[in-house]
């Protein structure tokens, strides 16, 4: 199997559905289609991964909630459960901890949940796949053409 | 000693040689033993011996505040022959459970295999303890603390006086255990709040039975009781002294250390044996004598046994590597293993005299010894020979060593992948191959040595002693100073700050327990402690935790246990001692309760814990938790109203308490009004990603309903001063605990009061003099 789709701590699915991998086009347009979708913004971005980040969130007037500066990430996961946000992307939060919290809205919500980091997540329901740095910037990138 | 029955009969027919009898009715009581009525020393509550649903009003109080909250780990249930079951997205299985119930279930097996794991070392010190000095060996913690079992009191409605009277206290935590435990059996308990308020019950069993054994301990062992000038006790990798012959003690059971140390000084060999020990036992040996040596938490044992210091490795229970056999072998030590519960394969070798024990050692390496008196002088014995033997051995590679196995690495990554932490270890052995040891050097502050990446590596490196080498090497000054374990919390303590803590001037109170998962190294626990102690919150410390406090010195080559007081007061820093000395830290707030606010504790759990829940400004952190124990250890110390904060491994444990943050509702017992008021403490139990999470949240879970207007100010004084320290910026959340003006600091009005506006904040018409849940 190719390790790209393989959660990058391979110990981090939990078990029967694991996430679909997606594009940068894919993500493109799930977010044009929400009504209201969402970015919940950890910590541990590169400085050029954040720069393209911020350009993304200008691009697509992204409602944003940075973690854990502005809230907790599991309150934001019960927020966001009990919420009318219909998309949720996620970048830049501790990847086993981001892991286990995602668990919550993929059992318990309807919330399309997209990790748009470089590692591949098994538990939001679409991901990219395990990125090398330079391809990961160009999915940025290729998120902001067009 | 009391034991009484009653006994009622109805007789048809009873025929002997001396009475004839039809139809009597027999009624009398039988007493053995000296009579001796429980004194009245305080009414009864209502729920002394409590068991499974007594208690679960109080439950459902918490939870219908503090929601469960489910991240499972899996979504398949895999415990019985029906399935596997599928329980993802609202699928049920094949016997009609759903995912939460799954959750809760598994969270209630955790919590009761961490509550059997303490009641049965409890079990074990207290059988032990009463064949060697009696069931009538008092029970006596000094004069500066009467009340001496705040827990039991509580929970079982009596005051135990001797060691036969613990005994009856593991009575009754084994049956509650068993019942528990069947409840989590297929076609049994089905709603996940129940399973929850079981598991509930579990954590409070635990919190019995941990008191019983530290309490066991200190009075057999004659431990510390309550000594805030316990003595500092060396610790670290630099503090043994390999030229002596060295025993190792690993786990959590002082019984066959004890041994050790007594043997050494009998023998007038104190000075001759290094006794050193990792996790619990390290902490409790040092409390039988301050020669004995504590290595370092959980996280060192894999490091320390590949280090090949040790000739006599001695293991007794929980909390030890699996593969401990395998890993001591390696080395040429000898491995002696004394447990019921950790037999690892080997011969039994009790029933042999001590020098027949000692030669069957030589000739196997390992043996399992089952009689504990008998391994003192078998251990410091076969120490002392097989050190001679051992003398010249090298079980690390050489640095030279270290680059020419870095060289072998393909830098396939799997390494980094697999540890739990993701810690840059391809990108140290890149390092290496120029033979610059920089990132194993920054591997090895961090590591906690779980083995993860040598097991995944496709060459067989041999990662964790690579690490342990360059740490050897570059990092000299491994000897640090950790006050050794005080046991409880006296008294006057309790009368000098229960005012200030209840009333909101001590600005909290922080325990920092729990084992070594540390999302980022042993540092961080430090800094915590650190942050607290300089702004005079009362920091309380146990375990693995107690020593990765230790391993942090400030610029003049201090530990904070050097620069901050031993008692329990603001501004100290208090080592309870090990995982079962937790107990004092819920037995100060309860004490509090108790002792200043003059609640009564017989039997009157829901009222203690209510108290504690609206007024003691306490807080759990347990940064690296990680065991079956630590999820018991929580959960106990939510039921008694405190609250947790996890790292954020602890989200593994699948199952959180968060509220919803928005107003509470409680009752004043004043006026008897129902009020909303501020929703605090906002969450009972809680993960936070990083330290500066962690941090910031610390003061946040300190405020209660009972702050008065000066305290509350205190409390957001360093809730604000700490956010911006870490996240230069106020508050997101600020304008929930400011109940009225009168709860701003004053030193930061100006700005409060604008972000207030800002917020669109209106004050709390009323808060509540008494506030209560219990209506």
């Amino acid at each position: 199997m190719d390790e790209r789709f393989i959660a990058y701590i391979p110990t981090a699915g939990s078990n029967v559905a694991h996430a679909e991998i997606t594009s940068p086009t894919l993500v493109k347009m799930m977010i044009r289609r929400a009504k209201k979708p969402i970015l919940i913004l950890g910590e541990n971005l590169e400085n050029d991964e954040k720069e393209l980040i911020n350009k993304l969130i200008e691009r697509y007037n992204l409602k944003v909630i940075k973690t854990p500066e502005e809230m907790n990430l599991m309150a934001i996961m019960k927020y966001l459960a009990n919420s009318d946000y219909d998309l949720a992307l996620f970048t830049g939060i501790t990847y086993y901890y981001l892991a286990q919290a995602a668990t919550h809205l993929k059992q318990f919500s309807n919330v399309i949940t997209v990790s748009i980091d470089k590692y591949y997540q098994p538990n939001t329901i679409y991901s990219f796949p395990n990125l090398s740095e330079d391809e990961y910037l160009d999915y940025l990138k290729k998120l902001l053409e067009g | 000693m009391v034991m009484g029955n009653n006994i009622e009969m109805d007789v048809k027919k009873l025929l002997t040689p001396l009475v004839k009898m039809k139809n009597a009715n027999i009624s009398m009581s039988v007493k053995f033993g000296e009579a001796e009525e429980e004194e009245d020393w305080e009414p009864m509550g209502p729920t002394p011996k409590p068991k499974v649903p007594t208690l679960r009003h109080w439950d459902f109080k918490l939870l219908e505040r503090y929601p469960p909250f489910y991240m499972p780990i899996c979504d398949l249930c895999c415990l019985c022959t029906f399935g596997k079951c599928d329980l993802s997205r609202g699928k049920k299985g094949a016997c009609g459970l759903n995912i939460k119930a799954q959750q809760a279930r598994i969270v209630l097996i955790a919590c009761c295999i961490g509550t059997a794991c303490h009641t049965g070392h409890s079990r074990h010190l207290v059988h032990h303890l009463i064949e060697k000095l009696g069931k009538d060996y008092p029970i006596n913690l000094g004069n500066e603390i009467e009340v001496e079992a705040p827990i039991t009191r509580t929970v079982m409605g009596i005051r135990p006086k001797t060691l036969g009277d613990l005994e009856k206290i593991l009575d009754y935590c084994e049956e509650q255990i068993t019942h528990l435990l069947s409840a989590a059996h297929t076609g049994q308990e089905g709603d996940y709040l129940d399973f929850e308020s079981k598991a509930f019950h579990a954590g409070m069993i635990d919190d019995l039975a941990r008191e019983v054994g530290d309490i066991a301990q200190i009075v057999a062992y004659n431990m510390p009781k309550g000594d805030e000038d316990a003595p500092l006790i060396e610790l670290g990798f630099g503090c043994i002294d390999k030229s002596k012959p060295v025993i190792l003690c690993i786990g959590h059971n002082v019984v066959p250390g004890s041994y050790i140390l007594e043997y050494l000084e009998e023998n007038n060999m104190e000075d001759d044996v290094e006794v050193c020990g990792i996790c619990c036992t390290a902490i409790d040996i040092s409390r039988v004598s301050d020669k004995a040596k504590i290595v370092g938490p959980l996280s060192r044992q894999l490091m320390f046994v590949r280090s090949g210091v040790a000739d006599v490795v001695v293991v007794d229970e929980q909390c030890i590597r699996t593969d401990i056999l395998e890993e001591v072998l390696k080395t040429g030590a000898v491995l002696i293993a004394t447990n019921e519960k950790m037999c690892l394969g080997l011969e039994d070798v009790s029933h042999l005299s001590e020098d027949e024990i000692i030669g069957y050692l030589l000739r196997n390496r390992a043996a399992l010894i089952l009689d504990e008196e008998k391994v003192g002088k078998v251990a410091v014995e076969v120490a002392k020979i097989v050190a001679k033997e051992r003398k010249d051995r090298k079980t690390l590679p050489d640095l030279n060593e270290v680059v020419e196995l870095a060289k072998q690495c393909t830098e396939c990554g799997w390494c980094n992948r697999n540890c739990p932490n993701a810690f840059k270890v391809k990108e140290a052995m890149t390092l290496a191959k120029q033979g610059n040891f920089d990132g194993f050097v920054d591997l090895y502050k961090k590591c906690y040595s779980c083995g993860r990446c040598e097991t995944i590596c496709p060459r067989n490196l041999p990662i964790v002693s690579m690490t342990t080498k360059v740490g050897e090497a570059y990092y000299k000054d491994l000897k640090f100073k950790i006050r050794a374990g005080r046991g409880p919390i006296k008294d006057v303590e309790i009368r000098s700050v229960g005012a200030p803590i209840v009333f909101g001037d001590i600005p909290g109170v922080v325990a920092l327990v729990g084992c070594s998962n540390h999302p980022n190294g042993e540092e961080e626990v430090a800094l915590i402690a650190k942050e607290f102690l300089e702004r005079k919150y009362i920091v309380v410390t146990s375990g693995c935790a107690a020593m990765s406090i230790a391993m942090w010195k400030d610029k003049d080559g201090k530990t904070l246990y050097e620069k901050y007081p031993g008692e329990f007061r603001a501004g100290g820093l208090v080592n309870c001692g090990s995982c079962l000395s937790n107990c004092h830290i819920t037995g100060a707030a309860i004490k509090i309760a108790n002792i200043f606010a003059k609640v009564p504790l017989r039997g009157n759990y829901a009222e203690v814990a209510d108290y504690i829940l609206n007024k003691v400004g306490a807080v759990g952190v347990a940064w690296g938790a990680m065991s079956q124990k630590a999820a018991a250890i929580a959960t106990g110390v939510n039921r008694w109203g405190i609250p947790v904060i996890v790292g954020p491994h602890g989200a593994k444990y699948r199952r959180l308490y968060l509220s919803n943050g928005e107003k509470f509702k409680v009752k004043d017992k004043k006026t008897g009004e129902i009020l909303e008021i501020d929703p605090v403490p906002e969450h009972l139990i809680v993960t936070a990603e990083n330290v500066k999470e962690c941090i910031c949240m610390i003061p946040k879970l300190c405020m209660r309903p009972n702050d008065n207007p000066k305290g509350r100010a205190n409390k957001i004084y360093h809730y604000v001063d700490l956010y911006e320290k870490y996240f230069g910026k106020m508050p997101p959340d600020l304008e929930k605990f400011v109940r009225t003006e009168k709860d701003i600091p004053f030193m930061m009005k100006d700005k409060i009061m604008a972000y207030l506006e800002e917020k669109g904040w209106k004050p709390l018409e009323k808060y509540p003099q008494d506030p209560t849940i219990l209506y």
